[in-house]
């Protein structure tokens, strides 16, 4: 994965993934700051502006299930955005846990992972 | 009154809640896996429940809401339970682990779901090597079964489940070596080539495809080419030496058991022919979600199945009085394809362009009269989108009438 | 393949230290041919070992092919081929009957569209005459009344109603099993190597160990020359004629009723049009003479089936192709069966050169190599020789009362795996326990259907793959789609196997 970040006063075109819209951006940075056209939603300009600066990703994954009779994997999210360059990182984290059943959707299976700030958290209930 | 639900997705866990709470005794779902939730368990992804619930969940966070409204609403679930065969007289025969079950319902529900087509369906040439999966399988056997299924990957197809199938293989360590799209433009939506594909440095070949898949035991290499008209363009052909080829061509309702029943089948849907209740020509026969015509949101599917399950307890009227809907030109598919007359609610009109348009206006028409009218900004195959009549545009609407749906670019 | 490395006196060195597997009659290849020998040899007091270098049976030729049970007018009169077909064919009556295989007694008709084509249906009708098979010639209206869905160009047919289909690997495995019931045994994932004779019998020398019989029985299919060669016999070579096929979705099925050929050409029989014992309708083969084994299909040939099927019965098949395979066909350097004794190597006895119609004549060609053995070593018969023979129950061909008998007995014939073949978990663990066993996913698709619908396993393999592991105690990665390396999976994720 390459990192995105530009160096000040460049520009990039870039397709807004906050929602189905799908709005084409067109981001440019300069010493003065940050432009964002082409969103149609504020959020969308929230998401330009990062994604120039310190682009970050919500993050999805598995982790190991014990004890269920049917299920091998507790489906996983961070409940918070992780910066791009550190997702394999949090992935690395993830995949030396293994919870057992009982599980709740919401259970936090790893806090604050790597001090980022964020926990990962059981996106399913599997009761056993 | 016995409402049977069969299959427990979100599009059969919606009607089935909806039929309870517009009053049915009894609702009995009928689910052939172990779990609830259809397709959504393996969907681990997030992008669900932005319109359902007004917020972003992941798949199985929305199978979730959905499975706790089924327990809460006193619906009978049985699971690994197959529906083996449909009858007109509504009965289904369902297979399950303590016998065959005959179950006599008032109305039967289908919430059956798609399938995935399969490389025999697209007749790539080559040998026939271990290797080669569906994205929705491998997106099953990689987050449900926990499966490594290969390392280096080459995808056919640019749908959204093959590029969120292709960004999960990375994640889990797998070199996605590039994506090949028949059509000169990404089936899936924009974002997700931003967030699956650009974001890993993942190629998309634009106008590509596989022309032949190479290996004797395990695939060793596919062969890529470039194609013009159904053409393989000279001098293009590349060879990506991969140990796995995922296809992402397409889905197909699943409709074995409504040809059961006897009921034509669209060829542009694939299914059977459903008025604004999803109801079929046969009274008290619905047909929901993906069953009933290839649906991209979750959310359209619970929110349209909802509308079946309400209708299943309370709407019963003469199949006679409809108008029927067929799409035109640059769309492909209209749901619903029959319009009931002489209902209260005017009824949602769904429907799915052929290419991606740019500024354009959607008319509902008769015999050249435009019923309705709407504008869009921008329209992809990727989506459905939709058309919601008003009273005074239905109630021009008469029984016979042949209405088609067209879109003019502006 | 060629008989590789080990001079002479390494193998005799082998042969003293080794414990040879000792037998009576070894059979070398577990195809249609090979398994019916298996079979019939199985009835006499022998001690009778098969063996074949693929991971399961069924053979190569065995199964890809038009699976057609020809009513024996094709063959010149007077061959060895339209004797043993002519055999052959009257004896699967007897057999799909005790083996409880699937053949269906459908007809054939060969349309002629023009003049040159008349005359070769006359010339076939001819040959039907003369060795007393019926057949009948049909005009225009008559073969359009019999099968309205052909081409109405056609000009006229010959139509043969002794010929119908069959499921050749159900009858691989229901012939491999019935010898297996009366003390055959089978060695599988054997290559034979080396053959070599010496005072106290014939050594072979195979990738799993060294075997020292009395005879043995070449039907090593495409390599049966190979196998000759290893014997120092070099007058008889083979080289392989591709044929591509398109497997069409069950809900056509039923678009013909018989099988529809066209009039032949001098190298084969051209594209047909047929059901297969499943309902599926396939369409196929090309005739494509290669210097090499290749079994790849090809775009060109996909498109020759296409064209020439609907020259036949004009319908668009493309929409609805579930699958697509190709098979080969074993051309001999003579344009008959070989199936005699060793030129070179007494008790040695060749079924070389066993193309079309292989599959309907092996009955024949077991009985002629019984015969055969029969001079080299005494035949006498079994007293509790058992001719039946019966596959696992297969649930969807139940009456409902029989479906729940099995369920009360295992809930496992209760739950379905394969949705579009309907098949459940107890068929497979059937599969998987029945001899011979499946043993890969190819084995069960084989055996009991489970991914051979029109999803091609999307729903129900990773529920396979979790059975397979279950059931016969396999590690992920040791899963295969049909032995060798053709694993499926790489592995847990989490490290967890
Ligand atoms: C891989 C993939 C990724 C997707 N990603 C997204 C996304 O990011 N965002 C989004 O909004 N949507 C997404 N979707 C779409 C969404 O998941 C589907 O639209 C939705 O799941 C369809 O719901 P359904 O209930 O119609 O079908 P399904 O979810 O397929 O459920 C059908 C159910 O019926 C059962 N069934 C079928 N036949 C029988 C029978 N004879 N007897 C008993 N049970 C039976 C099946 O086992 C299954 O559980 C995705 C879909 C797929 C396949
Ligand atoms: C395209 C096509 C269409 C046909 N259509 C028809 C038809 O419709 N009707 C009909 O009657 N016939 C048909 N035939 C012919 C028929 O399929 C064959 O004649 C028959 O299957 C040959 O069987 P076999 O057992 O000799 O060979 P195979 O099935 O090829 O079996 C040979 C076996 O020998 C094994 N073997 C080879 N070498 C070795 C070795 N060194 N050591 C160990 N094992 C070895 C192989 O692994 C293989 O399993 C068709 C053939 C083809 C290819
Ligand atoms: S800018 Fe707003 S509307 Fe456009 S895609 Fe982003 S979030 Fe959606």
């Amino acid at each position: 994965m390459k990192d995105d970040r530009l160096p000040r006063g460049k520009t990039i075109d870039l397709t807004c993934i906050i929602c189905p819209v799908g709005c084409t951006l067109h981001v440019s940075s300069s010493p003065a700051g940050v432009s964002v056209l082409g969103n149609r939603c504020s959020k969308g300009a929230e998401y330009g502006a990062k994604e120039i600066t310190h682009p970050e990703r919500f993050l999805q994954s598995t982790v190991l299930l014990l004890g269920s009779a049917t299920e091998r994997r507790l489906p996983v999210k961070t409940d918070g955005p992780v910066p791009k360059d550190k997702l394999f990182d949090v992935l690395k984290e993830i995949k030396k846990v293994h919870v057992h059943v009982p599980v709740n959707m919401g259970d936090v299976i790893i806090k604050n992972v790597l001090g980022l700030g964020v926990n990962v958290v059981a996106t399913r209930t599997i009761e056993n | 009154m016995l409402v049977a639900v069969v299959g427990g997705g979100p599009a059969g866990m919606a009607a089935a809640v909806a039929a309870k709470n517009a009053g049915a005794d009894n609702v009995l779902l009928i689910e052939r896996a172990e779990r609830l939730g259809g397709v959504l368990p393996q969907c681990i992804h997030s992008g669900f429940g932005l319109n359902y619930y007004g917020r972003d969940l992941t798949g199985p966070e929305f199978a979730e809401y959905l499975r706790q409204d089924v327990m809460q609403s006193g619906i009978e679930v049985w699971l690994n339970a197959m529906v083996i065969e449909a009858h007109h007289d509504k009965t289904l025969v369902v297979s399950k682990p303590d016998g065959i079950s005959f179950v006599r319902a008032d109305v039967i529900i289908f919430a059956v779901g798609a399938r995935e087509r399969p490389r025999g369906a697209i007749a790539i040439p080559g040998t026939r090597p271990a290797g080669i999966f569906t994205a929705g399988t491998a997106q099953y056997m990689i987050n449900v079964q926990g499966l490594n299924i290969g390392n280096d990957v080459f995808m056919l197809g640019s749908g959204d489940i093959g590029l969120i199938t292709a960004r999960r293989l990375t994640l889990e360590g797998a070199h996605v070596h590039g994506v090949a799209e028949l059509m000169p433009f990404p089936g899936g939506l924009a974002r997700n080539i931003q967030q699956c594909l650009k974001d890993y440095d993942i190629p998309l070949f634009l106008s590509h495809t596989v022309t032949e898949v190479l290996g004797k035991d395990r695939v060793e290499a596919v062969k890529v080419a470039q194609m013009e008209n159904g053409y393989v363009v000279p001098g293009t052909e590349k060879l990506f030496p991969v140990d796995t080829l995922i296809l992402s061509v397409g889905l197909l309702p699943e409709a074995e058991l409504i040809k059961q029943l006897g009921l034509t089948i669209l060829p542009y849907t694939g299914s059977a022919a459903v008025d604004q209740y999803f109801q079929t020509e046969l009274p008290g026969v619905f047909v929901v979600g993906n069953g009933a015509g290839i649906w991209d949101l979750v959310d359209n599917v619970a929110t349209s199945a909802s509308v079946a399950g309400e209708a299943s307890v309370k709407q019963f009227y003469e199949p006679s009085q409809e108008a029927t809907l067929e799409p035109c030109g640059d769309i492909r598919v209209v749901l619903p394809q029959r319009i009931a007359i002489g209902v209260n609610n005017p009824p949602r009109i769904w429907f799915r362009v052929k290419r991606p348009l740019g500024v354009c206006s959607v008319a509902l028409t008769c015999d050249g009269k435009t019923i309705a009218r709407k504008g869009y900004a921008s329209l992809r195959p990727a989506e459905m989108a939709e058309i919601s009549l008003k009273l005074e545009q239905y109630n021009v609407i008469e029984p016979g009438d042949n209405l088609q749906l067209t879109v003019t670019p502006l | 393949m060629a008989a590789s490395g080990g001079t002479r006196s390494e193998l005799d060195q082998i042969a003293k230290n080794d414990n040879p597997i000792n037998c009576d009659v070894l059979i070398i290849g577990a195809g249609i041919v090979g398994a019916a020998a298996f079979r019939e040899l199985c009835r006499y007091k022998l001690n009778v070992l098969l063996v074949d270098a693929n991971h399961d049976v069924g053979g190569d030729a065995s199964k890809a092919n038009s699976a057609i049970l020809h009513g024996g007018f094709d063959p010149n009169p007077g061959t060895l081929m339209s004797k043993l077909n002519h055999d052959g064919l009257a004896l699967w009556f007897a057999w799909s009957q005790e083996l409880s295989v699937d053949v269906e007694w459908t007809g054939s008709l060969v349309l002629a569209f023009n003049e040159s084509e008349i005359n070769e249906i006359t010339r076939l009708y001819e040959n039907g005459k003369s060795v007393k098979i019926p057949v009948k010639f049909l005009g225009r209206d008559e073969t359009l009344k019999r099968e309205p869905v052909v081409n109405p160009e056609v000009k006229a047919s010959l139509y043969a109603p002794v010929s119908g289909i069959i499921d050749p690997f159900q009858a691989v495995v229901a012939l491999v099993g019935n010898g297996l019931k009366n003390g055959g045994r089978i060695r599988l994932d054997t290559r034979v190597e080396e053959i070599s004779k010496r005072s106290d019998g014939i050594y072979v020398r195979t990738s799993s160990g060294l075997i020292r019989t009395k005879v043995v029985i070449n039907a090593a299919g495409l390599y049966a020359d190979q196998i000759m060669r290893m014997a120092g016999e070099n007058w008889f070579s083979i080289h392989p004629r591709r044929g591509q096929y398109m497997i069409l979705d069950k809900n056509v099925g039923n678009l013909v009723r018989h099988v529809i050929f066209r009039a032949p050409t001098s190298i084969g029989k051209g594209i047909l049009v047929s059901r297969t014992t499943h309902g599926n309708l396939l369409i196929g083969p090309t005739a494509e003479d290669l210097d090499k084994p290749d079994k790849r299909t090809t775009a060109e040939g996909l498109a020759t089936v296409l064209e020439s099927a609907k020259a036949l019965v004009p319908f668009p098949y493309e929409r609805f192709t579930i699958a697509q395979y190709a098979g080969l066909r074993a051309i001999g350097s003579i344009d008959d069966f070989v199936v005699a004794h060793s030129r070179t190597m007494e008790g040695l006895i060749n079924a070389a050169g066993i193309k079309s119609p292989g599959l309907t004549a092996a009955p024949g060609i077991a009985k002629e190599l019984c015969n055969l053995v029969s001079a080299l070593v005494p035949l006498e018969e079994k007293a509790n020789f058992d001719p039946y023979f019966e596959l696992p129950p297969i649930l969807r061909e139940l009456p409902y009362k029989y479906r729940e008998e099995l369920i009360k007995g295992n809930a496992a014939f209760g739950h379905m795996v394969c949705r579009c073949e309907l098949v459940s978990e107890g068929e497979i663990e059937n599969a998987l326990k029945m001899e011979p066993p499946a043993r890969d996913l190819d084995g069960i698709k084989r055996r009991v259907r489970a991914t051979a619908g029109r999803c091609q396993g999307g729903f129900c393999m990773p529920r396979i793959i979790d059975i397979m592991r279950k059931e016969l105690n396999l590690p992920y990665e040791n899963i295969t789609k049909f032995g060798n390396k053709s694993n499926v999976i790489y592995g847990d994720n989490r490290g967890n196997e």
